[in-house]
């Protein structure tokens, strides 16, 4: 496919994601999307078979382009420590810079494209990440637990702090805006709590 | 526009009436039978019903004569 072809349907993914973002799945149409992109919807309907495809087809291709981002030097043999910590920085970097991308996900992690998100996570991600948990037990560095008690520790505390950030209010609508003191600050408490 | 007029995927789109599931059924038997469509989709939560067909050896205008002979519309969109 020839380049300008390829710079056509990326600029149709980012102006797709910023149209739900902003009005919901219900509020997304292909003929809004073909206008926000100033392109026919006859070109629109060459990529997409319909808004369902569409949605599904963006979803995976975010999916996998994040979650690869996230292993940006991550070795999932390296000691807990300075492996969480690129954790850290891999996912609040890329989340903050993704900002449309993430909340896109949150909006379908709440819809019926719940399972295309879990799913799409590709399958070095997940190995690596259970690997990287797994060995850091079996090192006794951390006591066995639940995936789901690790992750609600290790990263949950992070996801929320971008959370506050990218809508730029915390609790109770004060504005706020993460800084690299807090996100680390954070990381030493998350450490603390998790090391044996 | 450019790009979809060369159609490289073999993709072309229409605008039809194709309004309902019972419209969409009486289309269906004749696309599916044609061994010259490799694949076809109807939008119907669109309100253009856009017609979407996969197809290296068919051109426009055979897609239009072939809906047409049923008695629904059919408009290419470039």
């Amino acid at each position: 496919m020839r380049s300008r072809d390829i710079d056509k349907q990326l600029l149709v993914k980012q102006k797709a994601i910023e149209l739900m973002v902003r009005e919901g799945f219900e509020g997304f149409s292909m003929n809004k999307l073909a206008k926000a992109c100033g392109i026919s919807v006859g070109t629109l309907y060459i990529y997409y078979k319909d808004k369902d495809d569409l949605i599904i087809q963006i979803a995976e291709e975010e999916a996998k382009r994040m979650s690869s981002m996230m292993l940006d030097d991550f070795d999932p043999e390296a000691g807990f420590a300075e492996g969480l910590k690129q954790q850290w920085k891999n996912r609040s970097i890329h989340m903050i810079e993704n900002q449309q991308t993430t909340l896109f996900f949150e909006q379908l992690r709440s819809s019926t494209y719940q399972s295309v998100i879990y799913e799409s996570y590709f399958d070095e991600f997940k190995v690596k990440m259970s690997r990287f948990m797994k060995n850091a037990i079996d090192r006794g560095e951390i006591n066995p637990m639940p995936m789901e008690v690790y992750w609600s520790v290790a990263f949950a505390p992070l996801y929320n702090l971008v959370r506050f950030h990218n809508e730029g209010r915390s609790i109770g609508g004060r504005s706020f805006v993460l800084t690299n003191d807090m996100i680390w600050q954070t990381f030493e408490l998350v450490l603390k709590a998790l090391k044996k | 526009m450019d790009g979809s007029s060369i159609n490289p995927a073999g993709v072309l789109v229409f605008k039809t009436n194709i309004s309902t599931s019972t419209d969409k059924a009486n289309i269906s038997r004749l696309l599916d039978a044609d061994e010259a469509i490799n694949d076809w989709h109807i939008d119907l939560d669109d309100c253009d019903k856009v017609l979407r067909v996969v197809t290296h050896r068919l051109c426009a205008m055979d897609v239009i004569e072939l809906v047409n002979q049923k008695g629904y519309l059919c408009i290419e969109l470039i």
